[in-house]
């Protein structure tokens, strides 16, 4: 069972490797992904992951913004929960509404509120406030900040990031990153899944 | 200002930074990686339960009917009719209600993208707007510097209401070549109507008793109010006569449908005129004191019999005769509707010469459910001093029409000189909104006019296979997220209409005069001045003479000045002819070595074994720009091959099996689908399907492309391409 502090950086990490690639992240991958699968004692990528920024760059525009077929594996939540498969549905909405109730803004405007890398940070956002209320022995702001966090999940990340990352999956000419990424990403999602179940 | 400023500073942001490991990150340290969330310090509610109604106008199709933006929660919710639109007559069609999936689209273009493959490969990375812009800005100077300014073009197309600041780049920047999409539609349809008249009139649709149309398929290519005053008819008197080789939602709705045969439009015309004048059933008056030319026009017509014209175009002399004295006796409130698209035939506009001059002589000229002059509400325009260049060549292709107009240019005449390198070179493409790839007929010369260009950018909303072939893309907010000018749309009740964001853009799409002030801020401080100006102050210096226009506009989202159309505001006026009368015989068109008056010549018959391919529009889908939506994409998934059932039981072919249709310049494979709605002679297919961009994911491998199939034939008088003479042959695919 992964303790609070390493759930809280698998969140970042996973969110930040599903942002928009730039020359950070390829200075940072190499420690990045080594500490991402020493947290989930998951297999390394297969080959050593050294890409290109460009190449990275072509691979996510590729999968999540524009390509052969149409965006193969939108990243937005409610494109999956949604029966129209459309931007801006009724769920983006409650997850604007989660974010906005813990009294966070959305600061990017233009960019729906849903993205999945957006939703990964608001998790890293709870997990640390679960952190700092069990730092200071409060209990209950601790276990509210966990239930919120059971809530976000099973209405609004869970229901879509499999299906999310089973696309990732499927696009045979995927970028290796991102479809490793992906492997991974359902991985920690099953953890999740049974630490919510105990909690 | 400053409170903002310090509130923005002192917001915290939760996800630090690039360090890795354990690490939680801390305000304020490192550069952000991850910044979408920040703490306000309260707890919000931005968007929930607030609630706009929002006046605005369509973007969906040539129409720009009223709509009012119902926003929800922040989001559109649904768009419905403005009532108070009356071009619309209060109403909205599927493809208005379909608009917000436009928005809300997956595959929707949502940041700059730069090519990283082979052009047409599918390669793309993201791009931030001053790297693709500088980019852009770059090609567009080293082409200039290489060859001239005039070997970058600039295709557009109408509808966006910021179309005038695309052709003011081109202007400022220096290029000549600008083209339209007139040559891809109804170029020689005004030509022919406006060297009879001065201009291009409108038909009183809801006041005629009397409405013969050839091919103009009302109920399917719809037009405001046309499509919907059509339907109507005061007291039960309105008769409609339809002409077309197929049986559409028009012919459905007439009340006498004749399958006339492909390319004989022009005998049929001439005979109604025959029997109007010899049996001196014309306006006489009239004729005597608003034309010239009648006299010429008398010995002309005598060969065209009705007789003659039933061998031509299979109606029968008794039907043509009945017609023509019907149609006569119902004048002065009797028209033969002119039509929008009349890219028919190589002869197209001595065809509506001719349908112009049946018009003259019942003399319905400006009156009552006749042929009206349009009216237009006055606005302010945007002056601008543009740059001088001494360099600069004509149009590249100046001369390949008699009647070529400067600014919209004759599409295919242009593509077959850049493809000759003749005068010049043209090795630059500017585009915005046009899918030249699925408009332009002849699709393997379009891309081979690509290949040869050094660059090719295009703005746009969605990923058209003409973007798929472009190197660099740039996203536009669609036109429910766009602040546009107002625009002056001409009629019989004309009307001013404007569109207001509904919602702010999504993603990094921008207006197109946001993108042409940044480009202009690149090319130079002289083309940059002539941008120097906002949306805003650009809007006011428009009412600058009647602010009552803003005012009618934010108030019910529309402004006109009159709700019944006028009628003989040109009698005992000078018309914009040379003569200042309606030319029946056009002298004009005799220094031009054209036929003054209409002559008929009989269309190449289809070969055996062969059928003509004939064009047209669905309802649900404008051009090639919303097969991909997915509201619409449920109603009609992929178009079919519609083949008479004589023809498919002749040729042992059924229903719904694939069938590979040939051109001589191209082929597709499509299901088919056997009905009796079409001419034995004659095969179908829906426009803006067989898509070559993967980036539209509904419609790609769906359907042929009929631009695939169609030659490029010109209209030599106007430029205006001819659709509907190419022959196809049909096997089991």
């Amino acid at each position: 069972m992964l303790e609070n502090h390493q759930r809280q950086d698998l969140y970042r990490f996973f969110a930040r490797i599903f942002s928009y690639p730039d020359q950070s992240l390829i200075e940072d991958l190499t420690e990045e992904v080594a500490t991402a699968v020493g947290l989930l004692s998951f297999e390394p990528p297969a080959a050593a992951l050294a890409p290109q920024l460009s190449d990275l760059q072509v691979g996510y525009t590729a999968l999540f913004i524009s390509k052969h077929g149409g965006v193969p594996a939108p990243p937005y939540g409610s494109v999956y929960l949604e029966e129209v498969g459309q931007l801006m549905g009724q769920t983006s909405l409650c997850v604007l509404q989660a974010y906005e109730g813990e009294g966070l803004i959305h600061e990017e405007g233009g960019e729906p509120p849903d993205l999945i890398s957006t939703e990964l940070e608001f998790l890293y956002y709870l997990v640390g406030k679960e952190m700092a209320a069990l730092s200071d022995d409060d209990l209950e702001t601790g276990h509210a900040y966990r239930q919120k966090q059971i809530d976000f999940c099973h209405t609004l990340l869970q229901p879509w990031v499999k299906q999310f990352c089973q696309r990732i999956l499927q696009v045979e000419d995927a970028n290796p990153l991102y479809q490793w990424s992906a492997e991974m990403l359902l991985a920690f999602c099953l953890q999740e899944e049974e630490l919510y179940g105990v909690s | 200002m400053a409170g903002l400023i310090n509130k923005k500073l002192s917001r915290r942001r939760f996800l630090g930074t690039s360090g890795c490991a354990l690490a939680v990150a801390t305000v304020g340290s490192q550069a952000t990686v991850l910044k979408a969330l920040a703490s306000s310090g309260e707890v919000t509610t931005s968007t929930v339960g607030k609630t706009k109604d929002v006046f605005t106008a369509c973007g969906m199709c040539v129409n720009k009917c009223g709509v009012i933006a119902r926003v929800r929660d922040g989001r559109i919710h649904k768009l419905d009719p403005n009532p108070e639109y009356i071009k619309s007559r209060g109403m909205l069609c599927a493809r208005g209600n379909a608009g917000v999936k436009v928005v809300y689209d997956p595959d929707r273009l949502k940041f700059p993208l730069i090519r990283a493959g082979k052009r047409g490969e599918g390669k793309w990375r993201r791009a931030s707007w001053d790297e693709a812009l500088d980019l852009v800005a770059k090609n567009m100077n080293e082409i200039a510097e290489k060859y001239t300014r005039a070997g970058v073009m600039f295709a557009s197309t109408e509808g966006t209401f910021q179309e005038h600041f695309f052709l003011q780049m081109a202007e400022c920047f220096g290029s000549p070549n600008t083209v339209r999409h007139p040559t891809l539609c109804l170029s020689s349809n005004i030509q022919g109507f406006s060297a009879t008249y001065g201009t291009f009139p409108t038909p009183d649709v809801l006041n005629a008793d009397y409405i013969i149309m050839a091919g103009a398929n009302r109920s399917e290519a719809l037009i405001t109010p046309d499509s919907i005053d059509q339907l109507k008819g005061d007291g039960g008197r309105r008769k409609l006569v339809y002409l077309d080789p197929r049986f559409t939602k028009t012919a459905a709705k007439a009340d006498e449908w004749f399958p006339i045969k492909p390319g004989t439009d022009m005998a049929f015309v001439l005979a109604m005129i025959n029997v109007i004048v010899s049996e001196g059933r014309y306006a006489k008056t009239f004729i005597e004191e608003m034309t010239v030319g009648f006299e010429q026009l008398v010995p002309h017509i005598k060969p065209y019999t009705p007789e003659w014209a039933a061998k031509e175009c299979e109606i029968s002399a008794q039907d043509i005769r009945r017609i023509a004295r019907e149609f006569a006796k119902a004048a002065p409130k009797a028209v033969f509707y002119p039509g929008r698209r009349s890219s028919f035939a190589t002869d197209d506009v001595q065809l509506r010469r001719a349908m112009a001059i049946l018009n003259v002589v019942v003399g319905n000229w400006d009156t009552e459910g006749g042929l009206v002059p349009n009216s237009r509400i006055k606005l302010q325009k945007h002056d601008y001093l543009a740059p001088w260049y001494d360099d600069v060549p004509e149009r590249l292709d100046k001369g390949s029409a008699a009647f070529l107009s400067e600014k919209d240019g004759s599409w295919t005449a242009l593509r077959d000189r850049i493809l000759e390198g003749k005068p010049y070179p043209v090795k630059g493409m500017m585009i915005y909104k046009q899918n030249v790839v699925m408009s332009v007929p002849n699709r393997t010369k379009t891309l081979k006019m690509m290949d040869q260009m050094d660059f090719i950018c295009t703005i746009d909303i969605a990923m058209s296979d003409t973007a798929w072939y472009s190197d660099v893309v740039l996203p536009e907010a669609t036109y429910l997220e766009r602040q546009d000018p107002l625009e002056s749309i001409g009629g019989l009740v004309p009307v001013v209409a404007f569109r207001q964001p509904c919602i702010s853009p999504m993603f990094e799409s921008k207006p197109n005069l946001w993108i042409m002030q940044n480009l202009a801020k690149r090319l130079g401080s002289e083309i940059a001045e002539t941008f120097d100006f906002t949306i805003d102050e650009h809007i006011h210096h428009q009412v600058s003479k009647n602010p009552k226009i803003l005012q009618d506009l934010k108030t019910k989202g529309v402004h006109y000045m009159k709700v019944e159309p006028s009628y003989g505001l040109t009698k005992g006026k000078r018309l914009r002819t040379k003569t200042g009368k309606i030319e029946i015989y056009s002298a004009n068109y005799v220094k031009k070595g054209l036929d003054p008056l209409p002559v008929y010549n009989r269309h190449e018959e289809v070969p055996a074994n062969k059928f003509r391919l004939l064009v047209g529009r669905s309802a649900y889908f404008t051009h090639g720009t919303t097969a991909n939506n997915a509201y619409l994409h449920d109603l009609m998934p992929e178009n079919t091959l519609w083949l008479n059932t004589q023809s498919a039981s002749k040729m042992g072919l059924r229903d719904g099996q694939l069938v590979k249709v040939k051109s001589n310049v191209g082929e597709g494979t499509l299901k088919l689908e056997v009905t009796d709605k079409i001419r034995p002679d004659c095969v179908y297919m829906a426009h803006g399907f067989g898509v070559i961009s993967k980036g539209q994911s509904l419609i790609y491998g769906r359907g042929a492309c009929d631009a695939a199939l169609i030659e490029d034939k010109l209209e030599p008088i106007s430029g205006n391409v001819a659709m509907h003479q190419t022959f196809v042959e049909i096997s089991p695919a």
